[in-house]
């Protein structure tokens, strides 16, 4: 057992020490997770582009900074396309010109990103449900009597218990990609810790052949240390950092960010079988790879690629039928799929065990495999 | 004395090729052991199935009395293993690499304190917590040999440990290897440097394509081929001491060209001091003498016909 230790703590050592690793395997992620939360998500003050000069323009301006939330003014539709494509701003409420008669229909159009479909819609409801029916029937007072201005504001707003409220319809038009309450970090972190984990777990592949190549792993084997003690020292040690990995995105991405990933029970679940299939697919190019330069491409290819397969881009639903076959077999769509029970859906372990069931079927036979030719590798090297 | 090392008749094929062809030989504690070969000769084929490292097609390997072969593990702990190549870790330190490989060869007890005796063997106390990237080609090759030595092995197996290695360095590893014997290891050790194996072994096997064509110490290797040595005198007022010189028991023939008297002679060290004795008596001043010795390198090209850096 001892020896198992020995081998284990070294990868760790080893593989920790290496300040790149550590931006890698801890830093990185938590970025990624900020900055898709800040950009798709809806915490952070989100910000509304209006384009229109009306008041209703105007007073969907003065409900959003009510409301709390960031409010720009720009000068068309394409400008305030822009801003929502590049991030600057998460939606643009394009409202026509001028101002409308009692009893017209107003048709503003919403453009948002992510949660903030359902965010800033809130201050454009309240801004044309509230107050500018007043304005509007001054206007109509002022232009229709040629009266003065100031003298039909206070007319209106003296007779304004009177008149009947201007009703609201609102049409959401497209479905949301994710319903529930979800809050501003939760989308990108289930995704980047599935995507991180297995990214981690393929680039110490390199570790595997450097040692190959080194010797050291036939210097291991002229010891009275086994080869399956050999064998379960690396990959225990692999297992170790995929595991530390996941669990520092859950944790930190808990306390900062205030993700919410639902059950634990079902979390580390997750967790630790798809952290076992990363193990297993770092292991296996690192036995099937001669060059530890060449499996550091690959790695990062097959990570990215495995990755946005199975939904840690882009939800898998918008994918063709065949490609959404396809992603079926990357353990990525099923740990997601898992964490979305989990997180969107206030699910339990209970409500996860199919996901469970194929991870754990996905782990047990890409370890196997990757074992027998990692044993190969070093019996051969 | 027992063996602590016996193997016999070692046979590794490749494909249709036999790479190691018979091979036996035996070594005693405190001996140390040549295998003097040019590079594909086998040395690297036949240490790996010592060590159990490589399956053997033929043959018995018995270290410490106990059979090794590829699926041995305690067994092993009565090897030593310095292989060809730096095998250790860069990126630790020499304390962390012997550490490393002292858990490995189950020295827990007495791991820190192995540690430091092997970096003070090797010379690297004061870099021990320096990393091994860091130190100079020698100094990895004297930490690649001290992990070997760390669990005191009944048998330490050093294959070509100075192969790329400075000349100051490599000096330094030759006495560390050739104070091993003394600590009572039974030492094999793998070179085609003649030099080295003519200064540390006690015995030599001269091994090409495979097979052990000759074995034995250095004079007995040189006996082999029957030549003698070549000792020249630079010398004044020779008249007539060649003749007497020739005459000595033992010296084949002496013959005087201007100032050098050249003398052909077995075992020429032995008879030395006889010749010097008769050349002066013979009324001739000896401003200098010089001893050639037939080598391992004359050894090799006589039984295989080719050079041992062919």
């Amino acid at each position: 057992m001892s020896k198992v230790v020995a081998i284990t703590t070294t990868s760790l050592r080893r593989f920790l020490r290496t300040k790149e690793n550590l931006f890698f395997v801890f830093g990185f992620p938590i970025l990624i997770i900020f900055f898709v939360g800040i950009q798709f998500g809806g915490g952070v003050a989100a910000t509304l582009v209006v384009v229109g000069d009306s008041v209703v323009a105007d007073t969907v301006v003065q409900e959003t900074e009510a409301a709390g939330m960031g409010v720009e003014r720009v000068d068309d539709r394409d400008e305030a396309e822009e801003w929502v494509a590049r991030g600057w701003a998460q939606a643009a409420a394009i409202v026509p010109d001028g101002d409308p008669w009692a009893g017209d229909t107003v048709e503003i159009e919403y453009l948002a990103s992510g949660a903030a479909v359902t965010e800033l819609l809130g201050p454009i409801q309240a801004a044309v449900a509230s107050s500018n029916l007043g304005p509007m029937v001054t206007r109509a007072v002022v232009e229709t009597t040629g009266a003065d201005p100031d003298d039909a504001r206070a007319s209106v707003e003296a007779s304004a218990e009177t008149i009947t409220r201007t009703e609201v319809d609102t049409e959401v038009v497209g479905d949301p990609l994710f319903e529930g309450d979800i809050e501003l970090f939760d989308i990108g972190a289930s995704s980047q810790l599935v995507l991180f984990t297995f990214l981690t777990s393929l680039s110490t592949s390199g570790y595997l052949i450097l040692t190959r190549k080194l010797g050291v792993a036939r210097r291991m084997l002229s010891t009275p240390t086994s080869v399956g003690r050999i064998v379960a020292g690396e990959t225990v040690g692999r297992y170790a950092i995929a595991v530390v990995q996941a669990l520092f995105i859950v944790v930190f991405s808990a306390l900062i960010f205030g993700v919410d990933w639902g059950d634990p029970w079902g979390s580390t679940a997750v967790m630790a079988l798809f952290s076992l299939v990363a193990t297993g697919a770092g292991i296996l190019l690192g036995s099937i790879m001669k060059s530890d330069a060449a499996a550091g491409g690959i790695g990062v290819m097959l990570g990215i690629g495995l990755g946005a397969l199975g939904g840690g881009m882009v939800p898998y639903e918008l994918f063709p039928e065949t490609l959404q076959q396809v992603a079926r077999f990357t353990p990525h769509l099923w740990a997601l799929e898992a964490f979305r029970v989990l997180l969107f859906e206030d699910g339990t372990i209970a409500d996860i065990t199919t996901q469970l069931a194929v991870l754990a079927g996905m782990g047990v036979v890409v370890l196997a495999v990757s074992v027998w030719f990692y044993r190969r590798s070093i019996v051969e090297a | 004395m027992e063996a602590v090392l016996r193997c016999e008749g070692l046979v590794k094929r490749f494909d249709d090729r036999a790479a190691v062809d018979g091979v036996g030989f035996e070594i005693a504690a405190g001996e140390t052991y040549g295998l003097l070969g040019p590079n594909g000769a086998g040395k690297t084929t036949t240490i790996s199935m010592v060590c159990g490292l490589l399956k053997r097609d033929e043959g018995t390997v018995i270290v410490a009395g106990e059979p090794i072969d590829t699926s041995s593990v305690e067994e092993r702990r009565a090897i030593g293993y310095v292989p060809q190549e730096i095998a250790l870790y860069p990126d630790l330190t020499a304390r962390e690499n012997l550490r490393f490989f002292a858990r490995l060869y189950g020295l827990s007890d007495r791991m820190d304190e192995r540690v430091d005796e092997v970096l003070d063997v090797v010379g690297l106390t004061d870099r021990a917590d320096d990393k091994a990237e860091e130190y100079s080609g020698g100094m990895q090759r004297r930490l690649n040999i001290g992990i070997g030595m760390l669990h005191e092995p009944d048998l330490l197996i050093l294959d070509e440990p100075t192969v790329g290695v400075d000349p100051q360095s490599r000096n330094a590893i030759l006495d560390s290897v050739a104070a091993l014997g003394s600590l009572g290891m039974a030492v094999l050790y793998t070179t085609h440097y003649m030099e080295e194996a003519e200064r540390l072994c006690d015995r030599i096997g001269i091994i090409d394509e495979g097979r052990i064509v000759a074995e034995g110490d250095r004079r007995e290797l040189i006996g082999l081929i029957g030549e003698a040595d070549t000792v020249t005198l630079q010398i004044t007022g020779a008249d007539g001491c060649a003749e007497r010189v020739a005459a000595i028991e033992g010296v084949e023939s002496a013959q005087l060209e201007g100032e050098e008297l050249i003398i052909i002679a077995h075992n020429a060290g032995s008879l030395l001091s006889e010749i010097l004795v008769v050349v002066r008596d013979a009324g001739a001043t000896v401003k200098g003498v010089n001893v050639d010795e037939p080598d391992l390198e004359a050894v090799f090209l006589h039984l295989t016909g080719k050079a041992l850096r062919d």
